[in-house]
């Protein structure tokens, strides 16, 4: 394996400072993707900056209105979450249908989002249930955090400590995976919030997207809705090895209606 | 590439030694331990002949640098049972010829291990929804599955 220096800083300020004054760094959090990633080339880093001792990024609290997660927070965490499992169900299911649970018992929150792979599961979760994803220095939407294809609008050095998601008056995933690595051919986050449905598609292009048409649609007019009304050539749907265009669209109308299907407030 | 100093404890025994930054715990256990019964199939994440227990969870040892591990627990089938004396869920391994070529097994016996203490867990399905991350080339999941049933069962 290719070599590299090891740092493991205490604090979020030693972790960006080493960060700065480093070649080709790059933090881990689990590094369920970093690690293979560097085992096949496809990484190089000069430095690896292991977060796993700073405190300020892990632990899973509930204020009012909101559930803060910790970007350390592993996705068997969240999955057994009773807190999630109580206000954000989706999310809580969502998590538990990640890779497998060896994966599941080390990869991260923050690690996925920061890798941003348009096939990952959270971010049609954050930017359908219209999360925040704060970081060293600033809050950021997390409809506006995810930018393409493995890239985010985080500056470098910068990183990010928790996620906070608003507790959902109701929130549901389903998914359409491939049967080896288990990421999203499609995959559907639906919730309501505030009684205005919002659903987010990921897996599907080259970044997790929501449907406008459906939008901050009530009950009533969602369960009303045509899904032939939503225009597909606005949103660059992908085609490749797993599933060709028409293929897509299609696992999305049936996943939407599966979602709508399964509904109860 | 710099040395970091690391604690571990492994199958009981107190290692603490300044290693590679880049040393991945696999290659620990089976270069410098000798500690062979943990199995590379993959090396990609996928096949889960690697898993060890770090601190009581399943964690795929192929993936997960040992400078990772410092301050863990960690298990690797070598402590798990004796050949004298198994562990219950060798035992029922053995009992309901749950292997046939051996290479999965150690890693399998740790998920099962890991859900068997998730009570939620008893349906066949379940089981083989848990296993996701395990794959057995001879494909002998009936087995598995009725092997990890049977322990389940004598455990409670």
């Amino acid at each position: 394996m290719k070599k590299f220096k090891y740092h493991s800083p205490k604090s979020l300020d030693e972790s960006r400072k080493i960060f700065m004054s480093c070649e080709f760094p790059q933090y881990l959090a689990g590094g369920m993707t970093l690690l293979p990633s560097i085992k096949q080339g496809l990484s190089s880093p000069t430095d690896l900056i292991d977060l796993a001792y700073i405190n300020d990024m892990k632990g899973i609290n509930e204020d009012n209105n909101n559930i803060s997660v910790g970007s350390l927070v592993n996705h068997n965490e969240i999955a057994k979450s009773h807190l999630i499992k109580k206000y954000i169900s989706g999310l809580a299911y969502l998590a538990s249908k990640i890779a497998d649970n060896a994966v599941r018992n080390k990869g991260t929150l923050g690690g996925s989002i920061c890798n941003a792979d348009p096939a990952a599961d959270y971010p049609g979760a954050l930017i359908s249930l219209n999360a925040k994803v704060v970081t060293n220095s600033r809050e950021i939407e997390a409809r506006d955090f995810f930018i393409d294809m493995f890239e985010t609008i985080l500056e470098e050095g910068e990183i990010v400590t928790k996620i906070i998601f608003p507790k959902a008056n109701y929130s549901s995933y389903e998914k359409f995976s491939s049967q080896a690595s288990k990421y999203a051919i499609v995959g559907v986050f639906f919730s309501v919030l505030a009684k205005k449905a919002s659903i987010a598609i990921t897996g599907a292009a080259n970044k997790a997207f929501l449907i406008d048409e459906i939008e901050g649609l009530n009950i009533n007019e969602l369960q009303n809705f045509n899904l032939d009304n939503i225009n597909f050539s606005n949103y660059d749907i992908n085609s490749d090895i797993n599933a060709g265009y028409e293929y897509r669209i299609s696992l999305i109308k049936s996943l939407i209606k599966k979602s709508l299907a399964n509904l109860h407030l | 590439m710099n040395k970091v100093k690391i604690d571990v404890k492994i199958n009981s025994i107190v290692i603490s030694k300044e290693v590679d930054a880049n040393t991945l715990l696999v290659d620990f256990l089976r270069y410098d331990l000798k500690l062979t019964g943990t199995h590379v199939g993959c090396d990609t994440s996928q096949c889960g002949s690697c898993i060890v227990m770090i601190n009581n969870k399943c964690i795929k040892s192929c993936s997960i640098l040992l400078v990772q591990c410092n301050n863990s627990i960690i298990t690797t089938v070598e402590g798990l049972g004796k050949e004298d004396k198994l562990h219950k869920i060798q035992e029922s391994f053995k009992e309901n010829h749950g292997l046939q070529c051996g290479f999965c097994t150690p890693g399998i016996l740790f998920s099962a291990l890991e859900l068997a203490k998730d009570k939620d867990i008893k349906s066949d399905h379940q089981i083989r929804d848990f296993l996701d991350g395990n794959l057995c080339r001879c494909t002998g999941y009936h087995n598995i599955v009725k092997s990890i049933k049977s322990y389940i069962n004598k455990d409670n």
